[in-house]
């Protein structure tokens, strides 16, 4: 029911009418008073007319307001209402129709925003180009003018001026290197030139010191084969020297050799002599030995006789107790003593024998001594004076050995001279072979020396030719220089870093060409400094 | 005559349409309690207090008359003083209020206001007197109703501060129900018993309590429906002044509800 009274402005009349009518029955029936009764109607009616009437009057009128300002434009003007009658439901449709027309309307000045914005920018870039035109032109007549240091200030805000900037920038920048490089190459052909020149120059100064070097060794060569024939005769002389000694020493050899033989014929003889005494000497020796054991057989004698003698003395002395013993036994026993003074005398009479026999024989022993001591100094003169002959044959044997030995030494000292003699004679005839090559080897050079002559004579004419084109070379380079002097480079020709201080790209590859030594541009070296754009 | 004033007296079917209007202005204080309850809404803004007096004293007053309390007997009418205290109190909130909606000068609501009372108590005079003077009353209380209705729909829209549609259309319902249910009182006066006699005590007291209930509980409900004015959400507009008496429209920020 309420929904129904908010959606419906026919429902709320209708209930409005309903409480008026019935208050007023209600009224009339409890007052039964017309005034009053129509007062109570006309109250209804006022009542109603107070609250849906100027309701919708109100609503009427503020929506023909917002209407009228939609239709002067202003749109920003929210039509709502709380209302959810038919009048809401017209509020929200004008609403609508304002919104989807102020959104038109938006599109619409977007649209024309837009196209302002876009022609205002079709504008500003009519004139950037038009002013980026303007001052590349600039640029590009001073380059042609020869200012290769200017370049193009990039317009990098509009992409087909930066392609024409940057492209020019970089023909620029590759021209600049690359006549940079002719520059330095020019300059390099100009010193070069003149190196060549100098060089020239040089090579005929030597040239003429060969020249006069050849003339010397000419003069040289003659004089050495001069003094290469005297040098052979004087050789050949040496030789045949050296032949007549080895001859002579031949001789002497011979004559040595004989003296030889003799001394040591001599030296046998002498060798068989001192045998001979020696066995002499041997057997006065053995005589000598001989008697001494003789000596010695006889003081054994001698020895012999005493201890007999001392025997005899001892038997004598027995015989004496003997005597003594049978004296004292003669006493006692009678006939027993009788005995003993026999013995006893017999054995004294012994022993008497033997002492005088022992006597006898150390005399004649004593005479037999004398004797051989006398043979014995006899024999030993005779040996001495053996001996000193002997020593007299040995030291002349000595002298001969001497004498043998000096002639060995003589004939070696000979047979030396005569192997040295002969050795000089050989290398003689060597350095007499050695000599003649040294002479050919002379006469070979002299022909080299003449060959060399030529040649150099030869090269001074042609150095001659290599110093007039390299002047006629230097010439030209120095007019290329000048033609490259009206061109304005970035950096300064004098230095070597000429290329190395250009367009930060082409630095290296300028620095190769200087380093060649001003080389030819050849394609890979342009193609390097091109691709590093 | 004080004694009989403050002594109750159920009148029979006075009563029973008292009684009537009493529930009648319950409603509007229902009304103005559910705006006040109302968190979205800022009820210092929408002086939802000041409005609550409109129902609330006239709550009252109908209560009184219910059991015959005010009313008393002079040069042979019976009169009800508790609705002329009530009228006193509640019509220049009532005109204040419809002036509040736009923010209108307070000189300018002031001088409604001022207009209204000597209305209502130069009403009370002509009720309560007799002869020229009577008459004299009632004519001086017609005039100040009328420069009272001048103000209203002329200077109000001239002096009002804050016109966006919403505050517009609530401005000129408010104003229009108060001018147009104004406009019979004057009539069920002069038909009264007082008046012309040509309409019974009770007559009178069903008209008066009909359209007293007509013009202020309707009046808080249409409050209520513009409720949206008074969001708490809401900053406050910015006041264009206005010259004459044609509102501008102004940017709107807040649907009515």
């Amino acid at each position: 029911m309420v929904q129904l009274l908010r959606r419906s402005f026919a429902a709320k009349l209708l209930v409005g009418f309903a409480l008026t009518t019935g208050a007023t029955v209600g009224y009339g029936l409890v007052t039964r008073n017309v005034v009053g009764t129509m007062l109570m109607a006309t109250a209804g009616q006022v009542v109603l007319g107070a609250y849906l009437g100027t309701n919708t009057v109100v609503s009427m009128r503020t929506l023909e307001e917002q209407t009228e300002a939609i239709a002067d434009g202003d749109l920003d003007v929210a039509v709502r209402t709380s209302r959810a009658d038919e009048l809401g439901r017209v509020y929200s449709s004008v609403d609508r129709m304002r919104r989807s027309l102020a959104s038109r309307i938006e599109e619409a000045d977007e649209a024309r925003a837009e196209a302002e914005a876009a022609e205002a920018r079709a504008q500003s870039l009519a004139e950037d180009y038009q002013r980026t035109a303007t001052e590349y032109a600039e640029t590009m007549r001073a380059v042609a003018d020869g200012d290769l240091r200017r370049r193009v200030e990039v317009d990098r805000e509009h992409d087909a001026m930066e392609t024409v900037g940057t492209a020019f920038n970089d023909a620029v920048d590759e021209l600049e290197v690359a006549l940079a490089r002719v520059d330095t190459f020019a300059g390099d052909v100009a010193d070069g030139a003149t190196d060549v020149r100098a060089a020239a120059e040089r090579i005929d100064e030597r040239t003429d010191d060969v020249l006069a070097a050849t003339d010397d060794i000419d003069a040289a060569t003659d004089e050495q084969r001069a003094t290469a024939r005297t040098g052979a005769e004087e050789t050949a002389d040496l030789s045949a020297t050296a032949e007549e000694v080895a001859a002579t020493t031949e001789s002497l050899v011979e004559t040595t050799d004989e003296a030889a033989d003799a001394s040591e014929e001599a030296r046998s003889a002498a060798g068989d002599a001192i045998e001979t005494m020696s066995e002499v000497d041997e057997t006065m020796g053995e005589a000598v030995d001989r008697i001494e054991t003789l000596d010695e057989a006889t003081a054994e004698i001698t020895e012999a006789a005493e201890l007999i003698r001392d025997i005899a003395e001892q038997t004598n002395m027995l015989a004496l107790n003997a005597s003594i013993e049978a004296a004292r036994a003669g006493g006692d026993a009678g006939n027993a003593g009788d005995g003993f003074a026999v013995v006893a005398e017999e054995v004294k009479g012994l022993a008497e024998d033997t002492g005088d026999r022992a006597d006898a024989i150390a005399g004649m022993i004593d005479e037999v001594r004398t004797e051989t001591e006398r043979a014995v100094e006899a024999i030993r003169a005779t040996s001495e004076q053996v001996s000193d002959g002997s020593t007299t044959v040995a030291e002349a044997v000595d002298r001969l050995d001497d004498i043998a030995e000096a002639v060995d030494d003589l004939d070696r000292g000979v047979r030396e001279i005569s192997d040295a003699t002969a050795e000089q004679a050989s290398a003689a005839a060597g350095v007499s072979e050695t000599i003649d090559d040294l002479a050919e080897n002379s006469d070979r050079t002299a022909d080299r020396a003449a060959e060399a002559d030529a040649a150099a004579t030869e090269q001074s004419t042609a150095v001659d030719a290599v110093v007039e084109e390299s002047e006629t070379f230097r010439a030209r380079s120095d007019d290329l220089l000048d033609v490259l002097a009206e061109f304005d480079l970035r950096e300064s020709r004098a230095t070597s870093a000429a290329g190395g201080d250009a367009a930060s790209g082409a630095g290296e590859s300028t620095a190769r060409a200087v380093s060649d030594g001003g080389g030819p541009l050849d394609g890979a070296e342009r193609t390097d400094g091109g691709e590093r754009r | 005559m004080i004694p009989d004033v403050l002594t109750p007296s159920v009148d029979g079917l006075s009563s029973v349409v008292y009684g009537v209007g009493t529930l009648g202005m319950l409603l509007g204080i229902a009304v103005v309690g559910w705006l006040l309850r109302d968190e979205t809404l800022d009820s210092g803004s929408g002086r939802f207090r000041v409005l609550l007096v409109i129902p609330a004293f006239a709550a009252l007053s109908y209560a009184s008359m219910t059991f015959g309390i005010g009313v008393f007997t002079i040069n042979g009418y019976d009169v009800e003083g508790m609705r002329y205290l009530d009228w006193l109190v509640t019509t220049p909130v009532l005109v204040g209020y419809v002036g509040h909606v736009v923010d209108v000068d307070r000189s300018v609501v002031y001088g409604a206001a001022g207009l209204d009372a000597t209305m209502i108590l130069t009403g009370f005079v002509a009720t309560t007197t007799t002869g020229m003077l009577r008459w004299g009353a009632f004519a001086v209380s017609s005039v100040a109703f009328l420069l009272m209705l001048y103000v209203m729909f002329v200077q109000y829209p001239r002096r009002a501060n804050t016109t966006t549609p919403e505050r517009k259309r609530l401005f000129l319902r408010l104003r229009n129900q108060v001018g147009v249910l104004w406009l019979l009182y004057p009539v069920i006066w002069l038909a009264s018993p007082v008046g012309f006699g040509l309409v019974s005590t009770l007559g009178t007291a069903m008209l008066v309590t009909f359209m007293d209930v007509a013009a202020k509980v309707p009046y808080t409900w249409v409050v209520h429906e513009h409720r949206g004015i008074f969001g708490t959400d809401r900053v406050s507009n910015d006041a264009k002044s206005v010259d004459g008496d044609k509102f501008e429209s102004e940017v709107p920020t807040a649907t009515a509800d």
